[in-house]
């Protein structure tokens, strides 16, 4: 396994998004990373087409997936780290930062998306199989270049699995005026954020997209909601519902809804439970939009974290154990181990072609993923830690 | 080789419309919807120097089985393949088809282009409901047909959104799905068939055609049973 961060690491060079660790001794929450690890690891079994490790990932017991808890603690850590920087260098620096974090999440897009259409057009080149004439067909279209890749600089053309990037990218580049706001009148940020979503569900305006009339799989008007309601309560929201949180009656609901859910869950996708929850219900929440942020997954990760924040304290002490460590670390590189899982899952689904698609290979590519995701994560903090003792040296001599 | 477990193969609905138009022994016409880009290939047989292998894909395979089934009246299959066409746009086309063909039955196989699209589900899923409520006013029975499993373009596009949609458009519609995806994975864990190797077998699609063709005449046949025993 490779070397964890000590407790005074990671002060990159740059204005990372996630704090140092060094505030892991004053406090730090160190349940953010470590569910931003797992919503990590969970995007990247669930991208591998096929493959059985996605079944362990929380989709397949609720409503809502990794996709919610990501981008909750993604606004989360920005809010945090970004406010503090507006307190202490201003309201252009800080915008100017995020800016900055918003282009490199676009470079790291251009330059998945060509690692994409490689892979389409190796499919396409070296695949002849009369069966599958149709997909073929239709990929060679994808893959025309000119079209394609104009249309994936423009953020409109989002091959399936790598959605959450071009979202990522919108709402952090919306973000410098909505922290702004956010530190002024958390509240107001907070309903006006919540009414944009309202008039989505209501009126369903997307961003457009490409070929024709696609719109975005995330819709961002709806999305935001998630980000920004991780943003407020980075900024000191969660301390203010602590009471609710607390609250008996807010635990049962939950723990009934996450019930009621993984009951309506299993019984879609796995035949024996077929026929245990009356088809009626089906009927009227069907389809549950991840698009549009269904009201229903909303609720279901607004259940789900309020469990998670009882059963684990945030001073718990398992949260220290080595076996974590991995998890933890992951979710302080999230970006850069997000675009890895991306190309990895790539990778995997190539090999489980290429090769074999055995059960034994699945399970093999699937942890072999993982453990390369923490490798970069370590390499990473290993790297971070080498600048920061440099600059040290440098101030003091 | 055409075994598929009877939850994947059993009609769950009755087809009453094509039964008694089976009953009458008049001619009964099926007409199957798809997206399939088989039924003429220029391109490969160019670059082949004119060497075409006739292919058979799963409708006449159906016209045959069916027409020795029920040899009184005539069953005829005809086919109408919409390469690169979404729901939406078959729905739009299903009045005039329906007009023309008059059948008993549509076989409806979609969803592959709208996930190439990425067409949003909700779209897809009200269109599929729309076709089925056209169709069914034209006097037809309907089943509905997935997209084939297809792990070679897996990454590329998720058909998984778009076969439940299809499932739930069945339930509601209350008509049988054919969930050729299903049915296809489960002969690929079972090894029957090898779906992802570059260099299939030259019998590979004739086969897999033939089975699907079988086990969608299964289905049919439990669909006009189910009619029968119902009315009894």
């Amino acid at each position: 396994m490779p070397t964890p961060p000590t407790a005074t690491a990671d002060t990159s060079p740059e204005p990372a998004e996630r704090p140092a660790p060094t505030a892991a001794a004053s406090g730090r929450d160190l349940r953010l990373d470590l569910f931003r690890g797992l919503a990590l690891w969970f995007i990247f079994l669930n991208h591998v087409p096929n493959n059985v490790g996605n079944w362990i990932t929380n989709r397949n017991f609720g409503f809502s997936d990794a996709t919610e808890i990501f981008v909750f603690i993604s606004g989360y850590t920005a809010a945090m780290v970004y406010g503090r920087q507006l307190d202490s260098s201003g309201v252009l620096v800080t915008s100017a930062r995020i800016l900055r974090r918003a282009w490199q999440l676009y470079v790291a897009f251009i330059f998945l998306f060509v690692i994409y259409l490689a892979e389409i057009s190796y499919v396409v080149g070296s695949f002849e199989n009369p069966l599958y004439a149709e997909e073929m067909g239709a990929l060679q279209f994808l893959a025309e270049p000119d079209v394609a890749l104009v249309q994936a600089l423009l953020l409109k053309f989002r091959p399936a699995n790598m959605d959450v990037l071009p979202l990522y990218i919108v709402l952090l580049a919306t973000f410098p005026p909505i922290l702004w706001a956010l530190k002024r009148w958390a509240d107001g940020a907070l309903v006006a954020s919540f009414l944009l979503w309202l008039a989505v569900q209501f009126l369903g305006f997307n961003l457009p997209g490409y070929p024709d009339d696609r719109t975005w799989f995330f819709n961002p008007f709806a999305w935001q909601l998630m980000f920004v309601f991780g943003g407020w309560c980075g900024l000191g929201g969660s301390d203010r519902l602590t009471g609710l949180v607390q609250s008996r009656v807010v635990l049962v609901l939950s723990v009934l809804y996450l019930a009621l859910s993984l009951a309506v869950v299993t019984s879609w996708y796995w035949p024996p439970m077929e026929g245990l929850v009356p088809p009626a219900i089906g009927d009227i929440i069907y389809p549950i939009s991840k698009t549009d942020l269904s009201v229903l997954r909303f609720a279901h990760f607004l259940a789900l974290a309020v469990v998670i924040v009882r059963l684990i304290p945030v001073q718990a002490a398992f949260l220290r154990w080595d076996v974590l460590k991995p998890l933890i670390m992951c979710g302080q590189h999230s970006l850069e181990v997000f675009c890895f899982g991306v190309f990895l899952s790539f990778a995997a689904h190539f090999v489980l072609n290429e090769v074999s698609g055995s059960l034994f290979m699945q399970l093999t590519m699937s942890v072999s993923g993982i453990a390369l995701m923490v490798g970069l994560s370590a390499l990473l903090s290993w790297y971070a830690r080498a600048e920061r003792d440099r600059m040290a040296r440098k101030k003091a001599g | 080789m055409c075994a598929a477990p009877s939850a994947l193969t059993r009609a769950g609905f009755s087809l009453p419309r094509l039964a008694r138009s089976l009953e009458k022994n008049e001619a009964t016409t099926i007409l199957v919807v798809n997206s399939a880009t088989t039924a003429k290939r220029p391109a490969l047989a160019g670059s082949e120097g004119g060497k075409t292998v006739a292919l058979r894909s799963f409708p006449s395979y159906i016209e045959e089985t069916l027409r020795a089934r029920y040899p009184e009246g005539g069953v005829v299959v005809t086919t109408r393949s919409q390469p690169r066409a979404t729901a939406e746009t078959i729905r739009d086309d299903l009045p005039a088809l329906l007009a023309e063909a008059r059948p008993a039955l549509v076989i409806w196989q979609t969803g592959t282009f709208d996930a190439i699209l990425g067409a949003e589900t909700s779209t897809f899923s009200d269109a599929v409901d729309t076709g089925i409520g056209y169709i069914n006013e034209a006097g037809a029975d309907v089943i509905l047909v997935s997209p084939q499993y297809s792990p070679r373009t897996a990454f590329a596009f998720d058909i998984g959104a778009y076969t439940n949609a299809l499932r739930w458009a069945a339930r509601l519609g209350g008509v049988p799905f054919f969930d050729r995806y299903a049915i296809m994975r489960f002969w690929e864990d079972e090894g029957i068939f090898d779906f992802d190797t570059a260099r299939p077998s030259p019998s590979l699609f004739d086969d897999v055609h033939s089975c699907i063709g079988r086990l969608l005449v299964g289905m049919i046949v439990d669909g006009v049973d189910l009619r029968t025993l119902g009315s009894r």
